[in-house]
């Protein structure tokens, strides 16, 4: 080190310790903010993370003729399939006082289709973007969010199918059916929730990518899309199956557009598990900020 | 005579001792499998030790070079200072957010010009109104004309390179770290590219520059010469340069600030 050659206005000035620094009013960079500034920082970048999602459909209906409409061939085909089975071929769908079983269904696969695409997009972000979080400082679960935003816009989509789709079933539209779009909203936390878990899980493994679609499939049938989890006798093996968070998404859908009164433990519910899992995936995210750069 | 601390001003930015080891798994796959096998070990990985105890003191107004060969850790030294890859020990510290200009990553090929500037500028915090402001400044930086409607995926690389340092320089930090991007573009652009960086040095912003070494002579105030992550040499821009060229043998090749 050739010190005595430093430029005119460095003359002389000797290095400085992280502690002097410090007290002459710098900033440590790279440090994890504690959990206010993480979440202010992340309100100051909310214009990129709703311009994310809007670039990712513009960029992707660019490349398709039909756009965001493929999206809702796999859930629609999906219903048609168990239709077939369940009532065509068994017989058995509409046991249980379920009046229009294709609607049931058609809803029932909208509703949880939403929290899965989320899950398992969420998992993607941070590996797949890892190369922007190691040149553009913005706090990480802008990605997370930005993805399950992306998603909940889709969804927009597939609420307009449902309605459309279930209209032609027969159910009569009435106003109640704009609440549809509050309990989506509760929803898209609950969702964000997971996705913040299955981000940074996939960090860890990435593995999670290739066995998510099997959680999500064995929850789908958990989740009282294809029967009525009224059905179930039993009070305790019931009360399981109501307290399955899509479920009360599913059910409260349902109950809307059938025109059934709403049980308010439902909403409950929908709240509970969007709090408790929104929360949750955001402390988990916010421990290994800092950290995500790292994972190359 | 006043202590130093007392009388002295506030550098720009301060490291002290870092180091950064990257986890690089090499040909490993961090799998479920393997994780059971290690028995719910956290993965183990092959450190690289891209930084080995570098200490600099920056002050306002400097603009600072840093060369050595490829792999020498310079980039990773560049992305410390941002704050992008957090010291494995010792710390870095700044008066303000450094800002790396490199966009690129956020950038989407199948959109416009258009919509990238407002997307690579969001990414770097620049507001909507702000980018509504800098729009046409940016394109005209860039020199991109009317292609600015046109998809990225169609623009040559020098206007991408372009594009990406005009959107990144439109954010006028206090701190500004580039990494290479003045040896992109023809001779024009890289001499606009080179002035811009004399205005934000003007502007009492502190600017880092990492670089092979073209280039530096003009336009820096002090350089660094980094050798497998530790500081081989640290002074004045010729002194520096002459050492480095000495040692790599050769003169730098090139002179991208020079026009």
């Amino acid at each position: 080190m050739s010190t005595s050659s430093l430029p005119e206005h460095a003359q002389g000035l000797r290095q400085l310790t992280a502690v002097e620094a410090e007290a002459m009013g710098l900033v440590r960079m790279g440090e994890r903010p504690n959990l206010l500034r993480y979440i202010r920082e992340l309100l100051e970048r909310r214009e990129f993370i709703m311009l994310i999602p809007r670039s990712e459909m513009r960029s992707r209906s660019m490349n398709t003729v039909f756009g965001s409409v493929w999206h809702l061939l796999n859930p629609l085909m999906l219903a048609g399939v168990y239709y077939l089975i369940f009532e065509t071929i068994l017989g058995t769908g509409s046991r249980g006082g379920i009046d229009n079983y294709a609607a049931f269904l058609v809803i029932g696969i909208m509703v949880f289709t939403f929290t899965q695409k989320t899950l398992v997009t969420g998992a993607r972000t941070v590996v797949n973007d890892v190369k922007l979080l190691h040149n553009v400082n913005f706090p990480a679960a802008v990605l997370p969010i930005s993805a399950g935003l992306s998603e909940g816009m889709s969804h927009l989509y597939a609420i307009a199918a449902m309605l459309v789709a279930v209209i032609l079933m027969g159910e009569p539209p009435h106003l109640g059916w704009v609440l549809i779009f509050p309990i989506a909203g509760i929803q898209l936390f609950f969702n964000w929730g997971l996705a913040f878990f299955s981000a940074r899980i996939t960090v860890h493994f990435r593995d999670t990518e290739q066995f998510l679609p099997y959680v999500t499939r064995i929850w789908l049938y958990l989740s009282g899309v294809l029967f009525g989890v009224e059905r179930i006798s039993d009070p305790v093996k019931r009360t399981i199956f109501e307290l399955n968070p899509p479920y009360a998404y599913i059910k409260l859908t349902r109950d809307l557009i059938f025109g059934n009164p709403i049980e308010l433990r439902f909403v409950g519910l929908a709240v509970g598990w969007a709090v408790v899992m929104f929360v949750a995936g955001f402390l988990f995210f916010w421990q290994y900020e800092g950290e995500y750069a790292h994972a190359a | 005579m006043p202590r130093e601390s007392e009388t002295r001003q506030p550098p720009s930015v301060v490291l002290d001792d870092v180091y950064v080891t990257y986890k690089v798994f090499e040909d490993v796959r961090p799998t479920m499998r393997r994780f059971v096998a290690n028995r719910f070990k956290p993965r183990e990985y092959a450190p690289v030790h891209a930084i080995k105890g570098v200490s600099l003191t920056v002050e306002r107004g400097e603009t600072v070079g840093i060369i050595g060969r490829n792999g020498s850790g310079k980039s990773t030294l560049l992305r410390a200072i941002a704050g992008l890859l957090p010291p494995t020990a010792g710390a870095v510290l700044a008066s303000s957010q450094p800002v790396l200009l490199a966009v690129g990553a956020a950038l989407r090929p199948d959109l416009s010009g258009r919509r990238n500037v407002y997307l690579g500028s969001s990414a770097i915090g620049l507001s909507h109104d702000d980018i509504d402001r800098r729009f046409d400044e940016i394109v005209e930086f860039a020199g991109v004309g009317h292609a600015i409607d046109r998809p990225l995926k169609t623009y040559s690389s020098g206007m991408n390179a372009r594009l990406q340092f005009a959107v990144a320089s439109a954010i006028e930090p206090e701190i500004l770290l580039i990494d290479e991007a003045l040896a992109v573009g023809d001779a024009e652009f890289r001499r606009k590219s080179a002035a811009r960086v004399r205005e934000m040095h003007a502007a009492a912003g502190t600017v880092f520059i990492v670089s092979h070494g073209a280039g530096l002579r003009d336009l820096c105030t002090r350089v660094v010469w980094l050798d497998d992550g530790v500081v081989v040499a640290d002074g004045v821009p010729e002194d520096v340069l002459s050492a480095y060229e000495e040692a790599t043998g050769g003169a730098l090749e090139g002179d991208p600030g020079g026009g």
